[in-house]
């Protein structure tokens, strides 16, 4: 399967953005019938890098078996004929569709699904892509980020983030600038970099790992600007305090790209919330003196089970479970006895 | 309690490892679902479906802008793949078929949709059969998507913005309206001005046999 079209020349070509010369290779190439196989595989890994959205697949999945079943139970002798091939309805602009079902994402998301491709990821899940300018995104759980369909190569490029991820940015030829929203309040502006940007209900904090960028934000309903240096950490918590100290390396920040949890004197307190962000599980100390015991050092941890197992076994806690919540405990006492 | 595997299989499957997909690797993922196929074509259905359903619906979506087509035809894909029981017939790897399968489809609903008002091709329709062996169909096919992407970002904001709202989101008339608080016969002029417009897009693109 070697082919004579280098992997990202035939990913340009998809992408529109192949030279005249290149098109020109691409497309007399294409035209060899033996080729289409990888080709094929090209654009398989095109869609995975670069998804316009993402389908429900287990409900399409359903409706596939229902209509396999469907056909089953329908006379055999009907089968036989040349039947109607297809059951889609050929209709252009359908009026009396059934929107409803597409009515399943946030109404966050839903405002932002007309013009803007989103890409979501669930509890426990991560997922890299390439924009359409060549920028690479890991977007971390529990998180969401909207990209506009059209207009993305104009002279800003925006996207808008809820939640964790990292960017690292393609530098155009024009100078576009790139521009991370959080929020309103709460932007990241970059030319060509590397940087984390978490915006999460209790706080929005931005690493940079390259390059400079300008972070634009609101305090006191006053506009301020921010220019931020390599190996900066600059947070902002939820009253729109900002605060800004030097980390050095931001490898930390992105250790969830390999499931791994960094914790540097980070408070059981803090780590009920990453349980929360990461995994949607409900995770209580169960006094104040637990919630302020502090663990460092690194953790790989795929699932809520595994970080829960380094929880209890590195403070020596014990785990108890009330309607849905989970509560950490000393080993000595017991809170509940019947 | 916890669920220690929230709905991964999805994402697993998604999450790009560049670099990482040896040729040998491809092989042994298609040894793998023929030999499933071949034990239990159901099983072998469920495999093929959560591999390769999202990257072809986001591939289909390119040609139509409608996420519902864009589903039901690669959903038919599936279908059809099943119930001739391509799977044991063909010489292609089942990646190949059902991208091919996908974007033909894609093709042909456009074509059906875009350039009906000529009686020309809708002659050419009954031929759309064995269109598929043409060997620059795959060029064609990469032509038309991109045309499509270029043709409505040409178009004006609102009428873009009703358009897609109507053709991506699959919304009512009445509903887009009541949005972007303009009558619906505005919603009528502006689809009919975006339908036009892309016509006249791709007006040459339609192959001649």
């Amino acid at each position: 399967m070697k082919s004579d079209i280098p992997k990202h020349t035939l990913f340009e070509y998809l992408a529109g953005r192949a030279t005249p010369l290149e098109k020109k290779a691409v497309e007399e190439w294409l035209k060899v019938t033996a080729n289409a196989e990888y080709f094929h595989r090209c654009v398989y890994e095109w869609e995975l890098q670069s998804p316009q959205y993402q389908p429900d697949g287990d409900r399409a999945f359903a409706r596939l078996m229902e209509q396999i079943e469907e056909e089953k139970t329908a006379a055999p002798a009907l089968a036989q004929e040349t039947a109607p091939r297809r059951s889609i309805n050929w209709r252009f602009w359908s009026i009396a569709a059934s929107i409803t079902l597409l009515l399943s994402a946030s109404a966050w998301l839903l405002r932002r699904t007309i013009l803007y491709k989103n890409i979501e990821t669930g509890y426990g899940q991560t997922v890299s892509f390439n924009l359409s300018d060549g920028s690479h995104v890991t977007l971390n759980a529990n998180s969401a980020l909207s990209v506009p369909r059209f207009g993305f190569d104009d002279e800003v490029r925006e996207v808008m983030l809820k939640g964790e991820a990292e960017f690292l940015i393609r530098h155009t030829p024009n100078d576009q600038r790139f521009v991370v929203k959080t929020s309103e309040q709460f932007q990241v502006e970059v030319l060509g970099t590397e940087f984390t940007v978490f915006a999460r209900p209790r706080g929005t904090r931005v690493a940079l790992n390259k390059g400079k960028i300008r972070l634009d934000y609101q305090n006191d309903s006053r506009k301020k600007k921010l220019l931020m240096n390599p190996g900066e950490l600059v947070t902002l918590d939820p009253e729109g305090r900002l605060t800004r100290r030097h980390i050095g390396k931001t490898d930390q920040e992105v250790a969830w790209k390999e499931h791994r949890f960094a914790f540097d004197n980070t408070s059981v307190l803090e780590i009920c919330a990453i349980m929360m962000e990461n995994f949607g599980v409900v995770l209580q100390p169960g006094s104040d003196e637990i919630a302020t015991r502090t663990i460092t050092g690194n953790f790989k941890a795929e699932t809520a089970e595994e970080l829960l197992m380094v929880l209890v076994e590195v403070l020596n806690l014990r785990i108890q479970k009330e309607n849905g919540r989970i509560v950490l405990t000393t080993k000595e006492t017991i809170s509940k006895p019947l | 309690m916890i669920d220690p595997k929230p709905k991964t299989i999805f994402q697993k499957e998604r999450a790009p490892v560049p670099g990482s997909e040896g040729s040998s690797r491809q092989l042994d993922d298609e040894l793998l679902l023929r030999q499933t196929f071949a034990e239990d074509a159901r099983t072998g259905l469920e495999l093929l479906f959560r591999r390769y359903h999202a990257p072809l619906c986001s591939h289909a979506v390119r040609f139509v802008y409608s996420k519902q087509i864009a589903e039901d035809l690669v959903g038919e894909v599936f279908f059809q793949f099943y119930k001739s029981e391509a799977y044991s017939k063909i010489s292609t790897s089942y990646l190949s078929y059902l991208f091919r399968s996908v974007r033909n489809e894609a093709y042909t609903y456009l074509r059906r949709e875009l350039a009906r008002t000529s009686p020309l091709s809708a002659d050419s329709e009954n031929q759309q059969a064995t269109q598929a062996v043409s060997p620059d169909a795959e060029i064609h096919y990469n032509q038309l998507y991109l045309k499509v992407n270029e043709a409505i970002a040409q178009l004006p904001a609102q009428c873009q913005r009703v358009f897609l709202l109507s053709r991506f989101e699959d919304k009512k008339y009445q509903e887009i309206a009541d949005e972007l608080h303009i009558s619906p016969k505005t919603v009528e002029a502006h689809i009919s001005k975006a339908l036009r417009h892309l016509r006249q897009a791709l007006q040459h693109d339609w192959m001649t046999h």
